[in-house]
């Protein structure tokens, strides 16, 4: 028989609420929020370098999975933190086709490329023209899927 | 409406994610919430040696790292014996969640799953709770970790796709 041990773990930062010293709730989001948006220049620069990595890996060797699905990932973060939705929804799309490609140890080069094509699109397009661009996704995915 | 304030100056964060741009956001993040310090680590390797030299009150950890991953690094922190650090709570980071990864961050012992791209909103809600949850810390052969079946399933505000996928793996458990 197994010995199963339960205790009770009360972590530091327990401490750390409700104190009088500190900030409230509401100051430390705004405080949060204008760090991420002191660094856009940044992340949309490392945002582009991870969609030309996506496109290059794509373009060098549809099969190579691993690598688009991290690409696809970085997309995913970045995008939706400085209001790109329709790119990262596009991006998520890839990391779910990825995904399902290579735990069925398949490939499909189509589908990695209007993954791709989507992506480019997306990256300058209003989230407005995305929705038609994402039911395609949606399509291809559920093609592949079967 | 209670204002709760927080005061995280003294809290030793890590973030433990392979992409720079990553790393940087969600330590920029901590630091606007008020952390005091934030250590910044690339790979399973560097996060592991990073714990056993310095405190650590929470980590944010992606689930794919080059090498060894994110959960295997956890798994291995929960089992290390490097108290308090393997009893820190834990927020894994994932970009895409299907079922199958909330299941392996419950499984290797994390606090949380929190989809990416994380908004402060949803980190210091994720973050609050695990300070006041009261859930049982489990010891046992085949699990070291938060206990995965608990009543209440985290922030009723801010819900979010994993929370829904990690809230039904935990009633499959539950069942089970």
């Amino acid at each position: 028989m197994s010995v199963v041990i339960r205790r009770v773990v009360t972590p530091r930062i327990a401490a750390m609420i409700n104190r009088a010293s500190g900030v409230t709730e509401a100051e430390a989001l705004a405080r949060a929020s204008a760090r991420i948006e002191g660094l856009r220049a940044e992340s949309l620069a490392a945002l582009d370098v991870a969609l030309e990595a996506a496109e290059q890996a794509g373009r060098a060797d549809p099969a190579d999975l691993d690598g688009l699905y991290d690409r696809a990932s970085e997309v995913v973060e970045l995008a939706g933190l400085y209001g790109l939705t329709g790119l990262g929804r596009a991006a998520y799309s890839l990391c779910d086709l990825a995904d399902t490609l290579r735990a069925g140890g398949r490939t499909n080069a189509a589908a990695v490329a209007v993954h791709l094509e989507a992506l480019r699109l997306l990256r300058h397009a209003d989230d407005a023209v995305a929705a038609p661009i994402l039911d395609g996704l949606k399509a291809v995915a559920a093609r592949v899927r079967g | 409406m209670v204002v709760r304030r927080v005061d995280f100056e003294q809290a030793k964060a890590l973030v433990v994610c392979s992409s720079q741009a990553g790393r940087d956001l969600m330590a920029q993040v901590l630091f606007g919430l008020g952390f005091g310090t934030v250590a910044r680590c690339d790979s399973a390797g560097t996060a592991q040696a990073h714990c056993a030299a310095h405190l650590v009150d929470l980590v944010l950890c992606d689930g794919e790292l080059p090498g060894t991953d994110g959960y295997d690094l956890i798994a291995w922190l929960r089992r290390s014996r490097l108290e308090p650090n393997s009893v820190a709570p834990v927020i894994m980071l994932s970009a895409h969640t299907p079922p199958s990864k909330v299941g392996k961050a419950r499984d290797c012992g994390a606090n949380f799953v929190v989809a990416k791209p994380v908004a402060p909103g949803v980190l210091l809600d994720r973050i609050l709770w695990i300070a006041k949850e009261a859930r049982p810390y489990i010891t046992c052969k085949a699990y070291v970790g938060p206990e995965r079946r608990f009543a209440e399933h985290g922030p009723a505000s801010g819900e979010r796709r994993q929370d829904r996928l990690a809230v039904a793996g935990l009633n499959e458990e539950a069942a089970a």
